[in-house]
Order: structure tokens, then sequence, then C-alpha cells
């Protein structure tokens, strides 16, 4: 009896906590259609004139560099992480999740700790670092860990998936004579695309949305990603030209937003297989 | 050669080189930071003489340092708590419904995937004071007094961390959702049969088997929190953590500590007891929780 209004109910639930969280996404939207001098005072959903100036000017930004070249630096930055972040961790992932060998427990251990230590505390002594090997100003400092599998959060997953895949599969393949990278390649990562495609996701929404980093380790405004070409134009425009920065907040969230629903679908699957189910 | 021991050089080959890199970026600036620590070392200064715990004195006598830290720990222990129980809920209610999950999930996660900076201005709009902000116009309506929010030193720490919340609602519930789906159906029916009643279906049955994800997202939830920075650096006045430092973190005061005064080894002292705070509030959650999770 109690299923047949329970189900109402909770789709009236759903719906204005839906509204709750894309209102604020959609006034953004709005705003961005609208002329400066309405935004503030305008508070419906559905601008009274519509205008492209914000993109228009938005996209000029300073007159200096347009988001052209914002956008450029952000995907010059993220893709070369993302990808090096998947590749490195796999194989990391792959050693621990298949062979014995001397130290395993340690060194797993010390990379679980990792994750329990966030970047940020050690973000001083890293700046330092950084600067003695001269990597300051530019993607070095976001890039290059990247390819050394220094985001533990991606082995941890990885692992956790791989060891959902029957060990009988290798031991098939190593009879008929597989080495343990063709083990890899031909039987391991065609069975992982979910794991796969969620570590993509991750990454890549974390590295295009990572604010503090680009903030410590970037300087001039030529190399600024959007995170901080945003950030600038809040800090020298004042409240002139608000629908340009509204604008491009709302190109700025285009990508992550594209990537999440068309690999969405993996990603479900990836996080319920890996790690988190235990 | 034995198979076994060409076995563990094939796996030395997959791990050598980023544990080298590993040691040397993750652990090598954290000793490095420890001994620095406990010198007067500076940006600005050439030469470093050891100063034994004059920088923690310093740093746990400042007045400020020790409010960001009482921050940090609000945002922890009140923000993430009920980012996980929301979630949790959320995840349930779209468990049952037949048809939408996609869609509704897609619209949750949104503020997930949105750029903090955006995020944060839009935030800075809704909280304004009444002809201008979309809160206090609804407050207002409903004849209740308007709110200062991000102005006021009692609102601005709630303030961001509702945005918080709001932000990491989506996540939260999409991970929990893909663990209800994991959970077999039969296991529900099971109980059932058993006669347990709704309630005790979800107590005793699916809360349980969600253990392993509970503590998953409790650790990254805490540690979120816990470092909180891009936020309040953004919906704080010229990014100085709220009016006198009411909403100022930990992480943001060794931010300010360390670039824009320079003093790196004060910024140290600071960071390595944040760590300690850390690593402690981890442990604790790993002995209460991961009992429950070796089911």
């Amino acid at each position: 009896m109690k299923r047949n209004y329970s189900k109402p109910v909770s789709y009236v639930f759903l719906i204005l906590l839906a509204a709750f969280m894309v209102y604020p996404l959609l006034w953004l939207l709005a705003a961005s259609f609208k002329q400066n001098q309405d935004i503030f005072l305008d508070l419906s959903l559905v601008p009274k004139s519509w205008t492209l100036d914000g993109y228009k000017n938005g996209w000029n930004s300073n007159g200096q560099y347009s988001y052209t070249r914002f956008f450029m630096n952000t995907f010059l930055m993220v893709i070369p992480t993302v990808l090096f972040t998947i590749v490195s961790s796999f194989l990391v992932a792959y050693g621990f999740a298949r062979f014995k060998f001397f130290g395993k427990k340690v060194f797993f251990s010390l990379m679980l700790s990792t994750l329990m230590l966030p970047n940020n505390l050690i973000v001083i002594s890293r700046y330092l670092l950084f600067r003695d090997f001269n990597w300051l100003n530019s993607y070095k400092p976001i890039i290059i860990p990247a390819l050394f599998a220094t985001y533990s959060f991606f082995i941890f997953m990885i692992v956790q998936f791989l060891r959902g895949i029957p060990r009988e599969l290798d031991e098939a393949a190593t009879i008929d004579g597989c080495g343990s990278f063709a083990i890899l390649w031909r039987i391991i990562l065609p069975l992982s695309k979910s794991v796969v495609f969620s570590a993509m996701i991750f990454q890549f929404v974390w590295r295009w949305n990572d604010f503090q980093n680009v903030l410590i380790y970037i300087d001039s405004v030529s190399k600024y990603p959007l995170a901080l070409a945003l950030r600038m134009s809040l800090d020298i425009t004042e409240s002139v030209n608000w629908n340009g920065i509204l604008a491009m907040s709302v190109l700025s969230l285009v990508p992550p937003t594209l990537i999440f629903f068309f690999a969405q679908r993996y990603f479900v699957e990836g996080v319920a297989t890996s790690g988190l189910k235990g | 050669m034995t198979l076994a021991s060409r076995r563990s050089l094939t796996a030395y080959t997959f791990l050598a080189l980023p544990l080298v890199f590993f040691i040397c970026v993750r652990f090598g600036p954290m000793i490095y930071m420890t001994a620095m620590s406990f010198t007067n070392w500076g940006l600005l200064r050439r030469k470093s003489e050891f100063i034994g715990l004059e920088n923690y004195v310093n740093v746990l006598s400042d007045p400020v340092f020790l409010k960001a830290l009482g921050n940090t720990l609000q945002y922890a222990f009140i923000g993430a708590p009920i980012v996980i129980v929301l979630g949790l809920c959320i995840a349930l209610l779209l468990d049952a419904i037949p048809k939408g999950k996609g869609l509704f999930r897609l619209i949750y996660v949104l503020p997930y995937i949105t750029p903090v900076v955006a995020v944060s201005w839009v935030w800075r709009w809704m909280y304004q004071p009444p002809p201008l902000g979309v809160i206090n116009l609804v407050l207002g309506a409903l004849g209740l007094p308007a709110g200062e929010f991000l102005n006021s030193p009692n609102q601005a720490l709630p303030s961001i961390m509702g945005v918080n919340v709001w932000v990491e609602l989506g996540y939260c519930s999409t991970i929990f959702l893909a663990g209800l789906q994991t959970i077999p159906k039969e296991l529900h029916e099971a109980a059932r049969i058993d006669g347990a009643t709704g309630r005790q279906v979800l107590f005793k049955v699916t809360i349980p088997l969600l253990a392993p994800i509970t503590f998953f997202l409790t650790v990254m939830e805490g540690i979120q929190f816990l470092r909180i920075f891009t936020q309040v650096y953004n919906m704080s006045f010229q990014a100085m953590g709220g009016p006198l430092d009411s909403a100022k973190s930990a992480a943001l005061y060794i931010y300010q500590k360390a670039f824009n005064n320079f003093e790196m080894a004060q910024a140290g002292s600071a960071s390595i007891i944040l760590f300690a705070i850390i690593m402690a509030v981890t442990l604790v959650q790993m002995k209460f929780l991961d009992r429950k999770v070796n089911y």
C-alpha cells in the first residue's frame, strides 16, 4: 500500500531538490545573456532583452589576451595531465594488483598514506622544490608529476578494480605464452574500460577546475588557465563587465559537463566495480 | 632465474620510476618542510638558523591561526556529516524511482563539475543584501528578516560551508547510488520474506552493505572540508577570509603566510600542525569505520 503514494512524493522531493541544485546555474546562464545593467535587477531566468555582448566582450577579456588563449592554455595543461595520469596509474596499479614482490605491503601503505595527505599541506615545500627545478610559471608542476603516478587516488581506484578481474584469465594467457605486458595489453586493458573512463572523468574535472595549484605556480597572464583568467577578470574589472565574466564562466563549464554527460555510463560502472565496493 | 623472481623483477620495472619520483615529490618535501619549520628561513632571507620550536610557539600563539584552525574543524565536523547524510538520503530516493535516475544524477552533479570560481560568484550574488540578492528576496517575501551572510562575522562561515555542501552533494549521492545499484535485489526480497519492515531492511541490510562506500566517502569528504581553500578565497572580500577572519580556513592561513607574507618557515610549521590534525582525524575514522567494513 505504502508504495502507491511514496513514489510521487519521492518525485516531488527530487524535483524540488533539482530546482535548488540547478537554479544558481540557470541564473548564471540567463545572466550571461542579459544587458549589464539588468543583471542584478532582473531576477527572472528569462532575460528581458537578449544580448550576446557578454560573450563578445567577455571573450576579448582585457584586450591583451583573449579567452582563445585561456582555453588553449587549459587544454594544454589538462589533456597531457589526464593522459599521463591514466597510463602511469594503470601501470603502477597493475604492478600492485598482480605481482608479489619484496616490500609490496610497505609500498602500498605508503601510497595509501599519501591519499590521506592532502596536497596543499606540502604546498610550500613543493613550491620550493619546483622552484629549484626551475619549473615555476609553467605547467610542469602539474603535468610531470602525473607521469609518475603521483595522483594516488587513481592507483587506489584501479588496483581495487583489477582485483575484481579473475586471475584465471591471466593464468590462461600465461599458458598461451603471453608475457606480463601482453596480458596487460590484451586481457586486462580491454576489460578495464569503465574504470579508465571514470578515472578520466575525475581527473579531467579536477584538473579543469583546479584553482589552488595554478594560483601558486603560474604567474604570467599569458599562461593563465581558465580558473585564473576568470578570477583575474573579477579583480580588474570590478563591477563593470559582469555579463562578460558570467558568459565566460558558462563557457568554462561546457567541457567538463560534456565529458561527464558522455561518459557517465562508464562512470557508474567504474565506481560501482572498483574500490568503493570493498 | 626462477619464474617467481622474474615476475617480481617485472613488478619492479612497473613500479621503480614512479616510486623514486613519488618519494622525491611526496615525502621529500614533507621531510624538508619539517626540517625547515625549526629554522627562521624565509623566501627573502639568505641564511637560516636553527631556532627550535619558536615557529610553533609563534603560530600557536597567533590568535588568527587558532581562529582559522577552529573554523577548519567547524567546516569538517559540521559540513562533512551533512553531506554524507544528505547524499545517502538522495541516493536512496533515486534508487527507488523507476525512471529518470540518469537525468536527476546529471542535474545533481552539475554543481560539482562547475568551476569553483564560477560557483563562488553566483553565490556571492545570491547572498547579496536585499534589493539584489535572491535569498534575501525570498526571505523578505516570507516576512523573515534579511540575512547579512558573507558580510557578517557570524554568518560568513556557515554561508561558505553551505555552498560547499551544495557542491559536494552531487558527488556523494552519485557514489552512493552506484553502490546501491551493486546490492543484489534478492537480498532485499529475502529480508522481506523473512518479515522485515522497510525500515529494518534499510538499517539492517542496505546501510551495512554500504559500509565500504560510506567509509571511503567519510574519509574523502573529511579531507575535502579540512583543506577547504578555493571557496573561502573566492567568496570573501579581497580573499581575506571573511569579516574578522570569521571564515578563514587553515589552508588559506598557510597560503597567506607563505605567499603574501613570505614567512615560509612559519607557514611550514602551521602545515605540520594541520597535517597532524588531519592524520589524527583520519586514523580515528579508520578505527571506527574499518571494523564495519570487514563484513
